[in-house]
């Protein structure tokens, strides 16, 4: 593995000479990682500030400085409007489930074949539908994984979308040195807000071109028969393109059980609430029927989507502070439990307890109060 | 408390507060009847609206973390969740350790809020102690969140207490631990007789108490058909967990399971006896540490809890930022999940101390 000290301290000298060798050739507008160290980003960003000021020589290709001509494990090119995915497979089992993946997140914006062959490395697989979620904040990027090299070029909104998808790749045990020439534009990114009552669902804020408002539209209404879509999109060809818009949409579509839901796209992260359809009697904490058939539609999107969720429990403010608090806890419970038994990851679920914090107060009606008397659901995080 | 962060009131983001409070009674405690004419927001570009939540993703945060003692393996584990996470998040963190002393975490806390940090992360020595100085910190406009030790004494106000004036408390949920160790044990034995002997942690701990309360009523809803056969102090480390594992088999020298409060006493107690005198027996024990995942794989024990004190800090930074970067200053109870590692699936549980 990557994080292994003996494989670090090569990582480290591959680092020292593909920083001093990438300095000289790329210019300082691009980013040079070459350690799998995800860890130590700080150290990273001070390096490329101290490297003195040059005069940027173009970017050469990758096919300039690819010296690892064995076939690929993986090649992935994202362009300003679509995805490919091409490389080996164990079997064809795997490799059609690794096409799904693809498909899946970004429907008809990917092209995803896959050749039967040796498999390389035998943890990549478990990696790679986070690859395929991470490289879609990126833009005109390609990464190309070979037996004995890796290469990812392109360009990225943010840091973070590069620390992400690095550190994805430091996990995959016996993976190859990387060589990383990718620009950081800070460029601001699409603002998606959808929110969703019982009879209409809103579709609010920017994307980038009209491609991605059509998708993103028709995309929603294809997953919402049956209620009306107010389209509140509007273009603004300045902000960068994100591949992870598609599969944004594919998100909204996926929380189609509930009745209520406010789901955002921002800077990269996706966010939703959900909340006011999973209630309880007074003093209960045991899921209704209805109820446990509206959390049985998660478990599919939260495993295929990787993000983590946060199960709130709420009460009223009737009866003690402490109790409440329990019994919240038991509440989210219920839904956590419900989550986990389906086979979402334990790492990624948050059981909460607010209690009856944010209760009404002493004068709140009856109805007030059996809203009160819920389990909240944030999927994704709002930072 | 005082407001951290910046709102940009703009309409669409209180057009979809209102919605997100409606249907939700959200934290903020919206009372507006509900509406059915919810006006489509419109775009903003200005606007830093997150379904209804206002955030600041742009501010530069600096988080304090006071932490009881550096030089334990659990509160490192704490120390290098909250390191790594605030990496990812890109916000700068101060950490302090206490060296398990009250009076010198209650002058680091004081000269975190002096610097002017943006929120603390507290874990407290003396839970009793740290009311003063999630008060102060109250008075100074910081949020404090407390991990893994709750602010305020358990006599006081109870295990699992979230202090007011806090943003919350994230710990790991004891009676759930105890529940997992109880399904190990229910995995074992079935619906057969067993005779069980407890290893437990310091009486007067707290969590000692929920760990029991979570095991027996597991255990009950499981039909195990079982009895207490003795119930021992091991006081939480290696060396009274052996002295007390001797006891506790003079006193109950054919027990079926041994249930241990942490893999640190079953250390001790596997080190002091002869193999022979526990070959019967199955050992069940909490922590998932290095210690207890080799244990586990040597067969030695049947199977382990996995706590994750990195998680646990990660959680508690992450929900400290939400917290200030949303103004929603009260988070509430919060728990990781524990889940229980035995030998068939001990990649379950992968050791952080």
């Amino acid at each position: 593995m990557f994080s292994k000290e003996s494989q670090g301290r090569t990582w480290a000298a591959v680092a020292v000479v593909l920083t001093i060798v990438l300095a000289g050739v790329v210019g300082l507008n691009i980013v040079k990682y070459t350690s799998a160290d995800a860890a130590d980003a700080a150290d990273r960003t001070e390096s490329t500030a101290a490297v003195p000021e040059l005069e940027p020589d173009p970017v050469p290709t990758t096919r300039d400085v690819v010296a690892d001509d064995s076939p690929h494990v993986l090649d992935i090119v994202v362009s300003s409007e679509d995805i490919t995915v091409s490389g080996t497979a164990p079997s064809s089992e795997t490799g059609e489930a690794m096409r799904s993946v693809v498909t899946d997140l970004y429907g008809v914006d990917a092209a995803a074949s896959f050749t039967v062959g040796e498999s390389i490395f035998p943890d990549w697989y478990d990696s790679y539908p986070t690859v395929i979620r991470q490289i879609g904040f990126l833009s005109e990027a390609r990464l190309e994984v070979r037996s004995n090299q890796t290469i990812l070029t392109g360009k990225a909104p943010r840091q973070r979308d590069v620390d992400a998808l690095l550190k994805t790749l430091s996990g995959v045990r016996g993976f190859p040195p990387l060589e990383l020439r990718v620009t950081v534009t800070n460029q601001d990114t699409a603002q998606v807000v959808v929110a969703r009552s019982d009879s209409q669902i809103s579709v609010a804020g920017e994307v980038s071109s009209p491609k991605a408002k059509r998708i993103l539209i028709e995309t929603i209404q294809q997953g919402y028969e049956d209620v009306q879509v107010v389209d509140a999109l509007s273009i603004n060809t300045s902000i960068g393109f994100e591949l992870n818009l598609n599969a944004f949409a594919q998100y909204v579509v996926a929380l189609n059980s509930f009745n209520k839901h406010s789901t955002s796209y921002n800077r990269g992260h996706t966010y939703a609430f959900v909340s006011g359809e999973l209630s309880f009697a007074p003093g209960e904490n045991e899921l209704t029927a209805e109820s446990t058939e509206i959390v049985a539609s998660l478990p599919e999107f939260l495993i295929k989507s990787d993000l983590s969720v946060r199960i709130i429990g709420r009460t009223d403010d009737v009866g003690d502070d402490r109790v409440n608090t329990i019994l919240s806890i038991a509440r989210a419970k219920a839904v956590a439990d419900q989550l986990l038994e389906a086979g979402v990851n334990a790492e990624r679920v948050i059981v909460v307890g607010r209690g009856e914090r944010g209760a009404s107060g002493p004068d709140a009606s009856e109805e007030e109060r059996a809203n009160e008397r819920g389990v909240d659901i944030e999927i994704g995080t709002v930072i | 408390m005082r407001s951290v962060f910046r709102y940009r009131l703009v309409r669409p983001a209180i057009v979809l507060l209102a919605f997100v409070c409606l249907t939700a009674a959200c934290s903020s405690g919206g009372d507006e009847p509900p509406s059915t004419s919810e006006a489509a927001p419109t775009s903003d570009p200005e606007s830093s609206d997150f379904g209804g939540v206002q955030i600041d993703l742009d501010k530069d945060l600096v988080i304090g973390v006071s932490i009881r003692n550096l030089e334990q393996s659990f509160y490192q584990g704490i120390e290098s969740g909250i390191r790594q996470r605030a990496e990812e998040l890109g916000v700068d963190v101060v950490i302090i350790g206490a060296g398990d002393d009250s009076d010198k975490q209650a002058v680091t806390f004081a000269d975190l809020i002096s610097q002017g940090v943006d929120g603390i992360l507290l874990t407290p020595v003396d839970s009793a102690a740290a009311v003063d100085m999630a008060t102060r910190a109250e008075a100074s406009g910081v949020p404090v969140l407390a991990v893994a030790n709750q602010i305020g004494s358990v006599e006081e106000f109870g295990d699992q207490h979230i202090y007011a004036g806090t943003v919350g408390f994230v710990t790991a949920d004891d009676v759930d631990m105890g529940r997992q160790a109880a399904n190990i044990v229910a995995d074992e034995v079935g619906d057969g007789d067993v005779a069980i002997g407890i290893l437990e942690g310091s009486p007067e701990d707290s969590r000692t108490t929920l760990r029991n309360s979570g095991f027996e009523e597991q255990l009950a809803e499981r039909g195990v058909n079982y009895e207490i056969a003795a119930t021992v102090n091991g006081n939480w480390n290696a060396a009274d967990g052996a002295e007390a594992c001797t006891r506790l088999l003079g006193a109950a020298p054919t027990i079926d399971v041994l249930f241990s409060m942490s893999d640190e006493m079953t250390s001790g107690c596997l080190g002091e006896l002869p193999e022979f005198q526990l070959a019967n027996t199955d050992i069940v024990s909490i922590g998932g540490t290095a210690t207890g995942l080799e244990l586990l794989v040597e067969n030695k024990i049947v199977g382990t809890v996995c706590e994750k004190p990195a998680t646990m800090g990660a959680l508690a930074l992450e929900s400290l930022i939400i917290a200030i970067r949303t103004g929603q200053l009260d988070q509430g109870l919060l728990f990781y999940q524990t889940p229980k590692a035995t030998v068939a699936d001990a990649d379950v549980c992968n050791p952080q101390w």
